[in-house]
């Protein structure tokens, strides 16, 4: 019992480089305007797929700018613990896709973020 | 322990009637609190269940007020199963299917199994009433009770599975415990300091541990008021912390089946201030 919640979850980290060319960490909901984290929407965050990964990570190029790089390690929650899906091998903001995997478009609400 | 002993605690067990009947009061109100607004008579005028929801209101209302307790008791077990398996299972009700609800139905099935009338009941002041009328002593709280030890064998099993079923590198680990935290509190930002790191490998260890003494500790009169304790405010912080809906007051409510129907009505007495002459079982 309860062994099937919370498996559609991922855990994330996000790494920019500074101007040393030195990775640091970014936090996504300073980065956005979030100043109360817990206030955030839902889908900036408690990411649950790959999409909502991607939209966050190029709404967040956006704000770093045009010369920025995104790094992403992400965990998928499974019952037997954390699988690794991303490494942070691969710079989000220079990617046109994600390598390697298939995205189903996201359509995004008008209006609002979650 | 000989086999007889077991067959004797199992099949050959009677005594007094007052703790499943207070069980058959507290889990006919959970069964109301569960599936009784789901059911109100105008949500149903299209679906064609109106008398399936009728049935369902009197008898329950029939098995919390003890009126044809046996009767009407099996009739609650019978909705309830229908609700989980017809409804939920066959017809797609997802929210029916879920663990608290068979639970909760089983558990009104088991205890239909037992005389759940003789206390706290119409059917005990109707059997009072006619011994008064006949000049006669009051009847006994008794009766067998082979269905609360079926009751305490699904309570034991419950905690004897989900501790089996924790018993992974993924929950001893910390990392299931992670993921309900991050999925109800903090999202999914990691909870990867040293210090999550101890107190949820020490969570996990000791939840798993808890479980297994509940197994089978709760068979036992010395384990049992200590684990008692701890599995009621362990069912506590589930429903604090969790989304569990009746399934942390159906344990609760399913605790009184393993303590001696006899403990339970003595510690009734003296709670009213009346002198037991019952003895434990225990105590024999």
């Amino acid at each position: 019992m309860f062994s099937g919640i919370a498996l559609d979850l991922f855990e994330v980290t996000f790494e920019t480089l500074d101007v040393d060319g030195k990775r640091v960490p970014v936090d996504r909901f300073s980065l956005l305007g979030y100043a109360e984290p817990e206030r955030a929407p839902r889908n900036v965050r408690t990411l649950k797929t790959r999409n909502e990964v991607w939209v966050l990570a190029k709404r967040m190029c956006t704000q770093l700018g045009p010369k920025a790089s995104l790094y992403a390690r992400l965990r998928d929650a499974t019952r037997r613990g954390w699988k690794t899906l991303e490494d942070g091998s691969i710079d989000f903001c220079a990617a046109r896709t994600w390598p390697g995997k298939e995205l189903v478009p996201v359509r995004r609400e008008p209006g609002g973020d979650s | 322990m000989t086999w007889k002993a077991v067959a004797s605690w199992a099949w050959g067990a009677t005594g007094s009637t007052r703790a499943v009947s207070l069980m058959r009061i507290a889990l006919v109100a959970t069964v109301w609190t569960r599936w009784a607004d789901d059911l109100v008579l105008f949500r149903h005028v299209a679906d064609g269940r109106m008398a399936f929801a009728a049935i369902f209101y009197v008898v329950t209302a029939c098995a919390f007020f003890g009126f044809l307790s046996r009767v009407s008791m099996t009739a609650t077990a019978a909705c309830t199963l229908y609700l989980v398996y017809y409804l939920g299972h066959i017809k797609g009700v997802e929210a029916y299917t879920h663990h608290h609800a068979t639970l909760l139905a089983w558990s009104c099935v088991w205890l239909a199994c037992t005389p759940c009338g003789g206390s706290y009941s119409i059917d005990r002041w109707l059997a009072i009433r006619r011994a008064e009328r006949a000049g006669k002593p009051y009847p006994e709280e008794h009766g067998y009770l082979w269905g609360a030890r079926l009751l305490a064998l699904q309570t034991s099993s419950i905690y004897f599975w989900t501790a089996i079923n924790k018993c992974n590198l993924g929950f001893l680990s910390g990392s299931r415990l992670a993921h309900y935290g991050m999925y109800y509190y903090t999202g999914s930002s990691p909870l990867d300091s040293p210090v999550h790191a101890v107190i949820l490998h020490g969570v996990a260890w000791s939840t798993v541990l808890l479980e297994f003494a509940l197994a089978f500790g709760l068979f036992f009169a010395k384990p049992r008021r200590y684990l008692v304790v701890a599995g009621l405010l362990l069912h506590g912080v589930f429903y604090t912390l969790l989304s569990v809906y009746t399934f942390t007051v159906t344990m609760w409510i399913l605790y009184l089946a393993c303590f001696d129907a006899e403990e339970v009505h003595s510690a009734i007495d003296r709670l009213q201030g009346i002198p037991s002459r019952r003895v434990p079982a225990s105590a024999n």
